[in-house]
């Protein structure tokens, strides 16, 4: 069984979807949830805006990330955590798959847009590629 | 002169557009049909995908499963040992939550009973897919504790699987990343056009490390990304609450 979840977040609807998606299949299976924001040397405070110097902006991008983007597991009794890492998403994400023993991994089959890093559409296919554990894609 | 250079770009070009639509999810010899059509071949394909577009699944065997709450998977298998290894990987996965498990096989767009003329399959055409999906149902029942639904669907894999699962309500579609099978049918290309194009959340399995013909059911924590050890050195850790 399925024991803990792993979500890519972004801001962006995919990254939504996914999470919803996420948090519905962890609360029907007694699941734990961890949601990842992967920082890279950019980022975006809001889907769209511009990109800014991600480190300068750490605390602000964290409090996003788990007050806005993470707000619907507020709502929910499934237990979660919210992990900002850093480096290109695919890697950090297959990093916490390693760390953390994850079940499975939820991705949206594309992000924000823009930089190849924030990009959760080719990032989806990276963890695809070399993910060990089950990858599922989320439309 | 003329007319033997006519006639073998005639067939050339018949031929080459056949071998793409073969991979297209195509009937692996309609290059030949493709040679004798010259360059009409590519809307004679076409014709035959619009019928396929009209023609219904055909549903193979029924599950033996009452009606069970939780999540309902269909799976695509192939004649792989890694597309059957990924169906059960999924059943495990979600244990008692599993609703219902059916197994999908995606023949050629001509392998469809609906098919007029020649191409017409429910003959021979279609005993390699159903032999796949009984094979596929039969060594994983025991284990479930009952009978998978089997159907057969024609088309481009993705897509075939996609329609189908939503037509049907289920809630995940199941691929090995790379499949292996005799109709070539699964093959990375169904897990990449999943990844990108799906409309419904498609879970792929990863690459198994043990060998097709190993024993051991159960996926292989396989080995170490190709890029961790280099990324680790680099890349530091921080969570919420322990930097702000």
């Amino acid at each position: 069984m399925i024991s803990r979840i792993l979500v890519g977040v972004d801001g962006s609807d995919d990254g939504r979807r996914a999470l919803t998606w996420a948090a519905d299949l962890a609360g029907r299976l007694n699941a734990e949830v961890v949601a990842v924001h992967a920082l890279g040397l950019l980022d975006r405070l809001t889907p769209g805006a511009d990109l800014v110097p991600s480190e300068s902006h750490r605390a602000e991008i964290m409090r996003i990330f788990e007050q806005e983007w993470c707000a619907l597991l507020d709502d929910t009794t499934v237990p979660n955590r919210r992990l900002l890492e850093d480096g290109p998403p695919a890697m950090a994400l297959l990093r916490v798959v390693e760390a953390e023993d994850v079940d499975l991994l939820v991705v949206g089959s594309r992000g924000v847009g823009g930089f190849a890093e924030l990009l959760l559409g080719s990032t989806s296919m990276q963890l695809v590629q070399h993910a060990n554990v089950p990858v599922t894609v989320l439309p | 002169m003329v007319i033997v250079s006519v006639a073998a770009a005639w067939v050339l070009v018949g031929a080459v557009l056949g071998l793409y639509e073969a991979r297209r999810g195509h009937w692996h010899s309609i290059w030949l049909l493709g040679a004798m059509a010259g360059p009409f071949a590519l809307p004679l394909f076409r014709q035959i995908e619009q019928n396929e577009r009209l023609a219904r699944p055909v549903l193979l065997s029924d599950s033996s499963r009452a009606d069970h709450p939780g999540v309902s998977v269909l799976a695509g298998v192939d004649g792989s040992d890694e597309s059957v290894r990924a169906a059960r990987s999924a059943a495990e996965l979600f244990g008692s939550r599993l609703a219902d498990l059916t197994l999908a096989v995606v023949a050629e767009f001509e392998v469809n009973e609906t098919m007029p003329g020649p191409l017409t399959s429910e003959g021979e055409w279609a005993a390699e897919p159903k032999r796949i999906a009984a094979d596929a149902a039969g060594s994983l029942s025991g284990w479930l504790g009952f009978e998978p639904a089997t159907v057969l669907l024609a088309g481009r894999p993705a897509t075939a699987l996609v329609r189908y699962a939503t037509d049907h309500e289920h809630d995940v579609v199941v691929v090995g990343s790379r499949g292996r099978g005799l109709t070539k049918r699964l093959l990375g290309s169904c897990a990449s056009q999943l990844t990108t194009e799906t409309t419904l959340p498609a879970m792929i399995m990863p690459r198994l490390v043990v060998p097709p013909d190993s024993k051991q059911a159960a996926p292989a924590r396989a080995g170490e990304p190709p890029h961790r050890a280099r990324h680790d050195r680099v890349a530091t850790r921080s969570r919420p609450g322990s930097t702000a």
